[in-house]
């Protein structure tokens, strides 16, 4: 029988358990900044939180401070940074006995962090834009070479089994940057790839309205390749209503707008937990709770007269919940085997206080067995660790402009969200990756 | 007691565990030594390429034809532009110096500074008009033009399956007469890692 005072203990080691800080509430300063559109305070917030890493979570610490000096206009320190957590990325591979004893004792944040697929895809994505903000094409086609290694893989490992198994905006952008490169082939290749995935994942996934403008840019495309006469028509034949221009008047030059808007959902934690037979069992898994859409906010870039309407190319918040919902069975399961050990291990600390004091049941036994289950009740944590200063959606518009200095404006659901001036270059595409608030 | 027989080890399990995490040791060792760390391109894969191709080269037709057609003593060649179409932030200089290296010391080919080294060589010799001694500062005018370029390209092919992963490397290396753009020579090399989990 436990005694008033054996009540007491629980209470209070949960208490302490619930007062230490995860990494969601640990991230609320940055992500506040973030959201209100100061990323250099993000980027003081991260640097006052986390000065270094070496441990565990060094692979999170390295795409968080590098995603922020990117957002911050300093992509040539972003790039050291992302490229070490590209190769720990790649580098953090199997099973690490200890680590696995570890949280099985613990919980999962004893595991080193190896991150989502989507955060590994968006490693690339953010070199790739770090590289175009400073002027290495080159440098940038390597990145988007390195994501579509990654998505084969991911591709052929989950053969339908993962929501996230490409990614329609990132192949978009690669096509982007190999025609702004003048690699037409190749920029065709990625444009196909990208509108077959909105079409057959993004659709039904993400509830993502298909981009006419990815389709008119493979007529585009399609339509300026020699020998490729054929493949032209049957696109023509099988989007007789999609609008669209052949290439751009040689004096003429193109302006492409990457709008970040808002940060990605965080984490949070589903604890269940009961008091049977002198043992408290506690799960802990996590889960993102998605804001109600209110539909998506027109994008419009505007220069002089001209405008064009953009396109919700990416919905991260809604990616990062379906890869977590694709994990939970795998989260769950690892939770109920800890549960499991734990209170066996509770029960082994009974027996051995038995052994030791000769009695059974005694007071000190069943002390001790309940102070092992109070321990393991109480670093059962849910593994809250995300990249966090990613977006929530990405929004991308296309505006052919004459050559020269122009004024660009991009407006989200009506409100200017950035202005600024941009080189056009005659038969070039210049790059413009912009950040807003949240949309409501 | 039963609990002596796992106790101890258990201890003394902790402790290394423990240190294990402590400590960092550095290790100086011969560049010419091969380290596959990640399994990536790297130093060693650059100088084993250029040591190999530029070999080759020098046993290709081209030079006992410049020879026998009596152009000049030895050829002249200037190491241009190496594309890297890998998934990797290849360092094409590195490979661009390993490969002038390699010509340097066949003693068989005269090497002239490259595109992007001109410009600093150029400035040193207008320095020299203005603060060397007449006798000493270098004259213009007297630059070796070069006979060949030599340029080239590293693609890779990565496939990866399970716990192993396969990156094939194709290095492609030409050279062409610059006065006639006629190539006079050209060669690949492969080669295959494989890296497993």
């Amino acid at each position: 029988m436990t005694s008033p005072r054996m009540a007491v203990l629980p209470t209070l080691l949960l208490l302490a358990a619930g007062c230490s800080m995860n990494y969601t509430d640990s991230m609320r300063p940055v992500r506040d900044q973030l959201a209100s559109n100061s990323p250099d305070r993000a980027l003081a917030a991260f640097e006052d939180r986390y000065p270094g890493s070496d441990d565990g979570d060094r692979l999170l610490f390295l795409m968080e401070k590098g995603n922020l000096l990117r957002l911050s206009g300093r992509p040539a320190e972003a790039i050291p940074l992302l490229l070490e957590a590209d190769r720990l990325s790649d580098m953090l591979r199997g099973v690490d006995p200890s680590e696995e004893v570890a949280s099985l004792l613990t919980s999962d944040l004893a595991r080193a962090y190896r991150g989502a697929d989507y955060e590994s895809v968006f490693i690339n994505y953010c070199l790739a834009a770090c590289y175009t903000m400073i002027g290495q094409p080159s440098e940038a086609l390597v990145e988007c070479r390195r994501v579509s290694f990654k998505l084969g893989v991911y591709n052929d490992r989950y053969g339908g089994t993962s929501r996230y198994s490409d990614d329609a905006f990132v192949q978009y952008m690669i096509g982007a940057l190999y025609e702004s490169v003048g690699d037409l082939d190749d920029a065709l290749i990625a444009y196909r790839r990208s509108i077959e995935i909105y079409e057959s994942d993004y659709a039904g996934l993400y509830g993502m309205e298909v981009p006419e403008r990815v389709r008119a840019d493979i007529l585009r495309v399609s339509g300026s390749l020699p020998g490729l006469s054929d493949l032209h028509e049957s696109f023509l034949r099988r989007w007789p209503g999609t609008a669209w221009r052949s290439g751009a008047d040689s004096l003429d030059g193109e302006v492409l707008v990457v709008l970040e808007e808002s940060v990605i959902p965080a984490r949070t934690s589903r604890v269940a937990q009961t008091w049977t037979e002198n043992r408290l069992i506690r799960i802990a898994v996590p889960s993102i709770q998605l804001a109600r859409s209110a539909g998506s906010p027109e994008f419009v870039i505007r220069s002089g007269g001209a405008s064009e309407r953009g396109f919700l190319a990416e919905n991260l918040a809604a990616i990062a919940a379906g890869n977590l919902e694709d994990h939970a069975a795998r989260d769950l399961a690892r939770a109920v085997a800890r549960a499991a050990l734990k209170t066996a291990a509770a029960g082994a600390a009974e027996e051995i206080v038995e052994e030791l004091t000769g009695e059974e049941e005694s007071f000190w036994s069943e002390g001790a067995g309940i102070l092992v289950s109070l321990i393991g009740a109480a670093t059962e944590q849910a593994d809250l660790r995300a990249w966090l200063t990613l977006p929530a959606r990405i929004h991308v518009a296309r505006i052919t402009l004459p050559q020269g200095e122009r004024t660009v404006s991009a407006e989200l659901g009506g409100r200017t969200v950035w202005t600024g001036p941009v080189e056009v270059e005659a038969g070039r595409i210049s790059f413009v990756f912009a950040r807003s608030t949240g949309w409501k | 007691m039963q609990m002596n027989g796992w106790k101890l080890p258990a201890a003394a399990m902790i402790v290394a565990l423990a240190l294990a995490g402590c400590g960092r040791t550095v290790t100086r060792t011969d560049p010419e030594t091969v380290t596959d760390l990640s399994g990536w391109w790297n130093d060693t894969d650059a100088r084993m390429v250029a040591d190999s191709m530029v070999e080759d080269c020098l046993e290709g037709s081209w030079l006992a034809n410049w020879v026998g057609a009596s152009r000049g003593d030895r050829p002249v060649i200037v190491v241009g532009s190496v594309l890297n179409r890998t998934t990797e932030h290849i360092s094409t200089d590195v490979f661009m110096n390993e490969i002038e290296r390699a010509f340097v010391n066949s003693d068989l080919i005269d090497v002239v500074a490259a595109r992007g080294e001109r410009g600093e060589i150029r400035g040193e010799r207008e320095d020299q008009q203005r603060f060397a001694t007449a006798a000493t500062a270098a004259s213009f005018g007297r630059e070796i033009g070069a006979d060949y370029i030599m340029m080239g390209t590293i693609d890779s092919i990565v496939d990866e399956s399970g716990g192993k992963r396969a990156v094939y490397y194709t290095v492609t290396l030409e050279l062409t007469d610059v006065e006639t753009i006629r190539k006079v020579w050209m060669s690949n090399l492969e080669i295959k890692k494989i890296v497993e989990w």
